[in-house]
């Protein structure tokens, strides 16, 4: 294919694109070109300034500086299909192409739009799919299919991908790839975010890497390797690795946590390992990889249907959340808001409520060791002790996450497991949660924690586990393991 | 085999919801035939007037309610409103002449659903806290407007030409009420706010990130109900010539009843108001072939409210069943078919009236 | 001792409310011709008294994020019922054995609600009409008189307080302490509050649940059974506003419909304020219909209120 040559004018242009939040520049000066036929795959590091770039693209937000030109940017040609689902799982395929579609007029034209659907369909890749049925009884491939024909429905020029392929396994790829070929054929422009390296060669005609808010590398696929992709994406800096996670390894001692064969279809597959206390073990890898299940299954929210889990010696009960807990299994859930912490309480009463049995005495609370406690979590965590009556509601979320620490921490766990510990956390926040996190690891917690994030886990584990699709790839020590390894090995499954 | 047992989970799961709406009219004329069979003078044109009477007023308001549940929302509003129409309409038909205070009560009942509508749609107040204000103001005007007492219509011909049997079953009351119904069935099946409604009700916050219209949407949903009401309440209180203040609560036991029972989800957003209509007329013609039976209206209460209590306590195992079926589908299901057969096809478009 | 001051300077509706009782019934004494004496002092705490025991029971029900029970005044209802049926035992033995059968038909209710994860409202619109049409067939709609004495129900204690009044503050002060100073009370207000996350916790959310609908139920009793010992007889109407009433007085008092925040005695201040309203009212000549408008108004705007005050709060963030 070498049609993608710079003699095809551009359906969509960045030209200078800065964004800034307050002091923080999130967007550096970012020249790009997207045109018609062509699949353009955008690659980055969490944080590199993708999202903020395509919802610039798409008109979401505005820039702070720079302008975006083009045919596509006038006539607002352009789609965005979001990694998280927007089609309603309770309307049929029809209902969900005709919400998408602008169109003015008090009756819903059925037989023109049917028509209409069908074609999109087809062009997604969905020609099978019958219009009448529900869209929860689709494969989730099938789902993130529908979400492009819903963005091909009001004849957008430009479609903006953002990891349709994050979730899905390798059959239902082939699908996905398929439909971006299709697209890319019928002359649509195709921005392509993805996390998978394997398949922008497949699949890419064009590639862009950014990193830290700048464009540092763009051109046609041909010119890339794979080794210069995650050179670009972790720029320089990186391969040393970072020597901050200390902790005595006179400590090892037998594995107190030792999970076997845990399977839970199609979430994970066979997963096995041992934590021991005093060490901090990260699963690693990416949105959909399984890790984050693992760790909610071990928390006894995911009743696995295969395997165990024994702690210190004892059979964890992973079918009910009640019963880790009794075992001293405590969770803090990735999402603060609707799971983490009660927002509307103040965070003494957030501490305490996991914990309240000790605080209490014959049921009745005793407010003085209620203080007592909430002070003392309060500073493991770091957390300002005068702000100890304060609503949740009003804190950033570093701080909320803080008191959902401290809330895991005074039931007195014997196994910490957390989501996602430092998303969406300030960046003030984050050594003040690792330094607490590592402080209790090394007064003889187990703490197991998931995340998608390569920094985190140079800065808080001792020990990495990668996953892929369901399934462990490798185990390392953070301290002897470099980078690029690690991506490897969550991006394309195989060892380096 | 597993294909052909595949095709089988995947079109009961399609239909779930429509099977909801089959098992409400199955189990409607079950009911019908097994009364006229046991109960003697059930199928008279007498006994089928009154029953087509109350199935007229009941179904008005259920598919009042239907369209705020599927908007994933509730009305409580209904308890004050429907016996403010009544005496509104009676009231002020001296004064105002009929036609004028007809229209009174409806703008009245109209108003109150906008207002609930915009606390919901806008406010984001959940719907029960809007409703029951507006249930205890709808209640309290009730008095004032009947200076908390008994009122009566001194001109009884249009009580008699509204109830005035037409082709011996149906009456003047029961086919406005009819044919409201099917304009409003036509609305959601057909236009764009039909859309709305379900993709309201099937997940409120994607809907509004999508960028639909959420609260134009509720508050016509609130409006339907309130007008629905109105005019039930109104063609009642007219037929009666007289009415009450007071708070009625059988009403919406009633309708919350044949709602649940036609198959509209509590969460909203599924099922169908045909099914509604199924359920209204399944608890019409039990509280008929009762009564005719000989039980008192007490007891055709308390099997009212066995039935809803029934009802609740199925739904969530049962959508909870569906559900666990449907992942496991999904989940064994990666290369779906490449083209379905036709019989597939055919019988699931059957299913789109 | 320094949790209470953060708290205090949040906007709560419990506070205000008692301020507004407070100035309410100074003007009014200083006003109104026959506010200020002892037998319209103890008309009011009569007629506040009993929706206030009620809705000290029902603030259990919201704060626990199950919003309302809408089967309140029928539950009282039968509570006279049951209590003019028991009298012929002795006062106090109609009494628990009407707190007993309330009691257990709340937490039938709180099963069917906390178990099935069904919807509060529609569950206790269903167990309304199941009580009723029992009562109808129990009673005959007939009225039933009891054989018994009364009068220790309806004393004045210190030729002051009537009993009922004095029962409204004991239950009131109790449930507070129950509900803020005990394990399972705080555990239901974290329910209220976010039920995921306290099903994260591990929270026993059913058995919550049918506590604040047991709870809910005995206080019916008690009043339904106080109500019915005014006149030694019990029958389906009695009661009648008892859900409504309770209703008001618990969004008035400040307790969220959403649940979690709100207290017993915000309830109570919110039976109280209602009251003195209602009793100022029906001094100044209004009568019952302006009264009915003035409660749904009254309800109508604090929730409108709310809700723009929670939408500013969301949108500032």
């Amino acid at each position: 294919m070498t049609f993608s040559s710079a003699s095809t004018p551009a359906l969509l242009e960045a030209k200078g694109l800065s964004k800034a939040y307050g002091r923080v520049t999130v967007l550096d000066d970012v020249n790009v070109a997207f045109r018609a036929g062509e699949i353009h795959a955008l690659l980055g590091e969490n944080g590199a300034g993708k999202s903020t770039l395509v919802k610039i693209l798409a008109g979401v937000t505005a820039p702070t500086a720079g302008e975006v030109a083009g045919p596509a940017h006038a006539n607002r040609d352009v789609a965005m299909v979001f990694q998280e689902l927007s089609v309603i799982r309770q309307l049929s395929v029809l209902d969900n192409l005709v919400l998408a579609d602008r169109s003015k007029g008090v009756f819903v034209p059925y037989r023109r739009l049917g028509r209409r659907a069908r074609e999109v369909l087809a062009l997604a890749g969905l020609q099978s799919v019958s219009l009448d049925r529900p869209v929860e009884t689709l494969s989730l491939a099938e789902q993130q299919l529908l979400e492009i024909a819903r963005g091909l429905m009001r004849d957008a020029k430009v479609l903006i991908l953002d990891e349709p392929t994050a979730t899905l396994s390798d059959v239902e790829i082939q699908r996905v790839h398929a439909a971006a070929r299709r697209l890319a054929e019928t002359g649509h422009a195709v921005l392509y975010i993805t996390h998978r390296l394997g398949e922008v060669f497949q699949l890419a005609h064009h590639v862009t890497i950014m990193r830290s808010g700048k464009l540092v590398a763009t051109g046609p696929t041909r010119m890339f390797e794979m080794h210069d992709i995650i050179s670009h994406m972790l720029g320089h800096a990186a391969h040393d690795p970072l020597d901050v996670a200390e902790s005595e390894d006179s400590l090892l001692e037998a594995p107190t946590l030792e999970v076997s064969a845990l399977s839970l279809a199609p979430r994970f597959d066979d997963v096995s390992f041992s934590g021991r206390c005093g060490r901090i073990l990260a699963l690693f890898g990416q949105v959909g990889s399984g890790a984050d299940d693992v760790v909610r299954a071990l928390a006894g929210l995911l009743p696995p249907a295969n395997g165990n889990a024994m702690l210190h010696g004892t059979r964890l009960p992973l079918h009910s959340n009640a019963g880790t807990k009794r075992c001293g299994v405590a969770y803090v859930p990735a999402d603060r808001a609707t799971e983490g912490v009660f927002l509307n309480a103040s965070v003494t009463d957030n501490i305490s409520s996991s914990a309240l049995k000790r605080v209490s005495g014959w049921s009745v609370l005793q407010r003085r060791k209620e203080l007592a406690l909430a002070r003392s979590e309060a500073s493991k965590v770091r957390f300002a002790q005068a702000r100890i009556g304060e609503n949740v509601q009003a804190f950033s979320g570093g701080n909320q996450q803080k008191v959902a620490l401290a809330r895991a921490l005074a039931c007195v766990p014997k196994l910490l497991l957390m989501s996602e510990p430092t998303r969406g956390v300030d960046v003030g926040a984050r050594p003040d949660i690792y330094h607490s996190v590592r402080q209790m690891a090394r007064e003889g917690m187990t703490v197991v924690v998931s995340t998608s994030d390569l920094l985190e886990i140079r800065e808080l584990a001792d020990e990495v586990m990668t996953m892929y699709r369901g399934r462990v790839v490798g185990r390392h020590n953070v301290r002897t393991t470099k980078d690029p390894e690690l991506l490897e090995e969550i991006l394309r499954g195989a060892a380096a | 085999m597993t294909m052909l047992s595949r095709q089988l989970q995947i079109i009961s799961r399609q239909s779930y919801w429509a099977a909801r709406t089959l098992l409400a009219w199955g189990l409607a004329l079950a009911a019908f035939v097994g009364f006229s069979v046991s109960v003697p003078h059930f199928a008279s044109f007498g006994n089928m007037y009154s029953l087509i009477q109350i199935f007229a007023a009941l179904a008005l308001i259920a598919t009042g309610l239907g369209v705020v549940m599927l908007a994933g929302e509730f009305d409580l509003s209904i308890v004050g409103s429907f016996p403010l129409a009544g005496l509104i309409v009676i009231r002020y038909a001296d004064g105002l002449g009929l036609p004028g205070s007809l229209l009174l009560a409806l703008l009245t009942g109209i108003t109150f659903g906008l207002i609930n509508g915009w606390a919901v749609g806008r406010l984001r107040i959940p719907s029960i806290a809007v409703t029951v204000a507006t249930m205890m103001l709808c209640t309290g005007l009730g008095y004032l407007v009947s200076d908390n007492n008994f009122v009566s219509m001194t001109d009884y011909t249009v009580s008699l030409q509204l109830t005035q049997p037409i082709l011996k079953i149906f009456s003047l009351q029961s086919l406005i009420a009819l044919a409201l119904i099917a304009v409003i069935i036509g609305a959601v099946k057909l236009t764009r706010w039909g859309r709305f409604l379900y993709a309201t009700g099937g997940d409120n916050k994607k809907a509004r990130a999508s960028g639909l219209p959420v609260t134009g949407t509720v508050m016509i949903a609130f409006a339907v109900c309130a007008g629905c009401t109105a005019l039930a309440g109104a063609l009642q209180g007219i037929s009666l010539a007289s009415s009450t203040p007071g708070s009625d609560f059988d009403n919406l036991l009633g309708a919350a009843t044949a709602v649940l029972v036609g198959g509209i989800a509590l969460s909203g957003g599924r099922g169908s108001l045909v099914g509604v209509i199924g359920g209204s007329f399944l608890l019409s013609v039990v509280a008929s072939g009762l009564g005719l039976g000989g039980m008192s209206a007490s007891t055709i209460e308390l099997v009212n409210g066995a039935i809803l209590i029934g009802v609740l306590a199925c739904d969530k195992p049962l959508a909870r069943l569906v559900r666990r079926r449907a992942e496991a589908l999904v989940a064994s299901d990666p290369t779906p078919p490449s083209g379905p057969p036709s019989g597939f096809k055919v019988q699931i478009e059957s299913a789109r009236p | 001792m320094k949790l209470g001051a953060p708290r205090l300077t949040q906007p709560s509706g419990a506070t205000l409310v008692a301020v507004a009782t407070v100035v309410v019934a100074v003007v009014a004494g200083f006003t109104l011709d026959g506010f200020a004496t002892a037998s319209n002092f103890r008309g009011l705490s009569l007629s506040l008294s009993l929706i206030g025991i009620v809705a000290v029971g029902l603030s259990f029900i919201t704060i626990c994020g199950q919003v309302f029970s809408l089967s309140i005044s029928t539950l009282a209802a039968l509570s006279t019922i049951c209590f003019a049926s028991f009298l012929h035992l002795g006062a106090i033995e109609a009494m628990l054995v009407t707190i007993v059968m309330a009691t257990c038909l709340g937490a039938v209710q709180g099963f069917i609600v906390g178990h099935f994860e069904s919807d509060p409202i529609i569950v206790t619109i269903a167990a309304n009409a199941v009580m009723v049409g029992a009562g109808q067939l129990l009673t005959d709609g007939q009225t039933i008189m009891g054989i018994g004495d009364t009068s220790i129900f309806n004393a004045t204690i210190f030729n002051f307080l009537p009993v009922e009044a004095a029962i409204f503050l004991v239950v009131t002060l109790c449930l507070h302490v129950a509900l803020r100073y005990t394990v399972p009370g705080r555990q239901m207000t974290l329910l209220g509050l976010n039920d995921r996350a306290a099903r994260i916790s591990a929270i026993p959310r059913t058995w919550l649940i049918v506590s604040a609908f047991a709870i809910c139920g005995a206080t019916t009793g008690i009043a339904g059974a106080l109500l019915s010992a005014q006149s030694s007889s019990g029958q389906l109407q009695l009661g009648a506003g008892f859900g409504t009433g309770a209703i008001v007085a618990v969004v008035v008092g400040g307790v969220a419909v959403t649940g979690g925040i709100g207290t017993p005695i915000g309830a109570a201040v919110g039976a109280i304020f209602v009251g003195l309203l209602v009793n100022v009212a029906s001094l100044a000549g209004f009568d019952y219909s302006l009264q009915r408008v003035t409660e749904g108004v009254l309800v109508l705007a604090v929730v409108v209120l709310a809700g723009v005050y929670s939408r500013e709060s969301r949108q500032r963030r």
